[in-house]
């Protein structure tokens, strides 16, 4: 049996879903159907509104449905460091940690020669205006600590290097509550290379 | 009937991402060649194999599979990653997309695997990087079937590089030529790898480069733009 041409465009409609099937997004589809039509025409507006209007950011690139994000806009927050980021989800991360008062800049990935992702799919360029206009005094690195994630870190710091501007790079080390016997030997070479003095 | 390899070593040369959770890996193994082999869950947040499924961590892995497309049973690390820095890394990446591209799938190089060790042992020692690409280059078209045959060359004369058809002896050097063109010297050099000689080394730069780009087509390796620095466009 074959569903009607516009059940099954929704069916389909939901595939575009990460770790969505078929069997899901028909689930999906008749719960909408049969039992929340409120909830599908609230999730249908929604869609709409935030598939039109969320660009990114002028300033970090993040994503976001004003000129400015909320972060880059707030007043109070410290423009002389800035945190360098792969993805809007880590700069959530490190917002929940508390532990940060300064700007971000998202890069939206990680340089990668194989799949053909180069610095321009990356906004460098805004990056390096951002830096040059004088305001940052620390830019630190916080790509993923994977080969990609370093080799983006490197050259990031490289073409800076002329400026007059502290470039960090985020620790690595062991997870907290952690057992050293189950780390990695790479994340625990990298801890044991990393250490510091206690005295 | 089902395929299986146990124990095989293997580096990593890409990883991409596969469904919710799992990662489709390039790996260039011992005696296997470069084969693809899907990775199950290992972008789990607890997955032992996230840490393992990085370029340059020497493996030894066990794989099953009829297909082009294996699947990896297990992995270990037999030694520590070889963690290269600065421009060395950007030279180890350059280094696995020139597998990634020139390698075909299934066709066994051993010979080049202890090269590849060799490369990224330089990479880390980090001392002449320069000489070990050059080394490593002309071992990988070596090993793809391609040869320079320098037998007829001598040393004064001055010769065109012609991909299919070799060194042609030319009698006018014109600036148009000059890219494609390498003395004698300079070849007989460049096979002998004496690469200790400055100019030797800046014409064996050369000449891989056009030898490498005939194999690459008009797809030109992304890596290198990396080492070139950036300029924006436009």
């Amino acid at each position: 049996m074959s569903f009607s041409p516009l059940i099954q465009d929704l069916i389909d409609a939901f595939r575009v879903l990460p770790g969505v099937g078929p069997k899901t997004a028909q689930r999906m589809a008749f719960h909408l159907l049969e039992r929340d039509r409120q909830g599908a025409n609230t999730l249908s507006a929604a869609l709409t509104l935030a598939a039109d209007k969320v660009g990114h950011c002028a300033c970090c690139r993040t994503l976001s449905e004003n000129e400015l994000c909320e972060i880059c806009a707030d007043n109070r927050r410290d423009e002389t460091q800035i945190c360098v980021l792969e993805s809007p989800v880590d700069m959530l991360a490190i917002e929940q940690t508390g532990g940060f008062n300064g700007g971000y800049f998202v890069l939206m990935g990680h340089l990668s020669p194989i799949d053909g992702v180069g610095p321009d799919d990356l906004g460098l360029d805004q990056l390096f205006k951002r830096l040059e206009s004088g305001t940052v005094k620390e830019m630190i690195l916080a790509t993923n600590p994977t080969v990609e994630g370093e080799a983006t870190a490197h050259f990031i710091a490289e073409q800076i290097k002329h400026l007059d501007i502290r470039v960090t790079r985020i620790a690595h080390g062991v997870p907290v509550g952690g057992e050293l016997e189950y780390v990695d030997g790479g994340t625990l070479a990298h801890a044991m290379a990393g250490r510091r003095a206690m005295n | 009937m089902s395929y299986q390899v146990e124990a095989q070593a293997a580096y990593v040369l890409h990883t991409r991402p596969y469904r919710e959770t799992s990662l489709l890996v390039d790996l260039f193994t011992l005696e296997q060649g470069k084969v693809s082999v899907v990775v199950k869950g290992a972008r789990s947040p607890r997955s032992r194999m996230r840490a393992m499924m990085q370029p340059f961590t020497p493996l030894q892995i066990n794989l099953r599979g009829r297909h082009e497309l294996k699947t990896l049973l297990q992995a270990e690390a037999v030694a520590a990653p070889v963690f290269l820095k600065g421009d060395a890394l950007i030279c180890g990446l350059y280094v696995n997309e020139l597998l990634e591209r020139l390698l075909q799938p299934a066709d066994p190089h051993p010979h080049l695997y202890v090269f590849y060790q060799y490369v990224l042992n330089e990479l880390l020692a980090a001392t002449d990087i320069e000489l070990a690409l050059r080394t490593f280059e002309q071992k990988l078209l070596q090993q793809l079937g391609f040869q320079f045959d320098v037998q007829a060359c001598q040393p004064e004369a001055i010769y065109r590089y012609e991909p299919s058809r070799g060194f042609i002896s030319v009698r006018q050097l014109s600036d148009a030529l000059k890219p494609l063109c390498f003395s004698g010297d300079q070849l007989i050099g460049i096979v002998a790898e004496e690469y200790h000689r400055p100019e030797i080394r800046r014409a064996a730069k050369r000449l891989m480069r056009l030898a490498l780009e005939t194999q690459l087509g008009n797809r030109p390796l992304r890596s290198r733009e990396l080492l070139q620095g950036y300029r924006p466009k436009g």
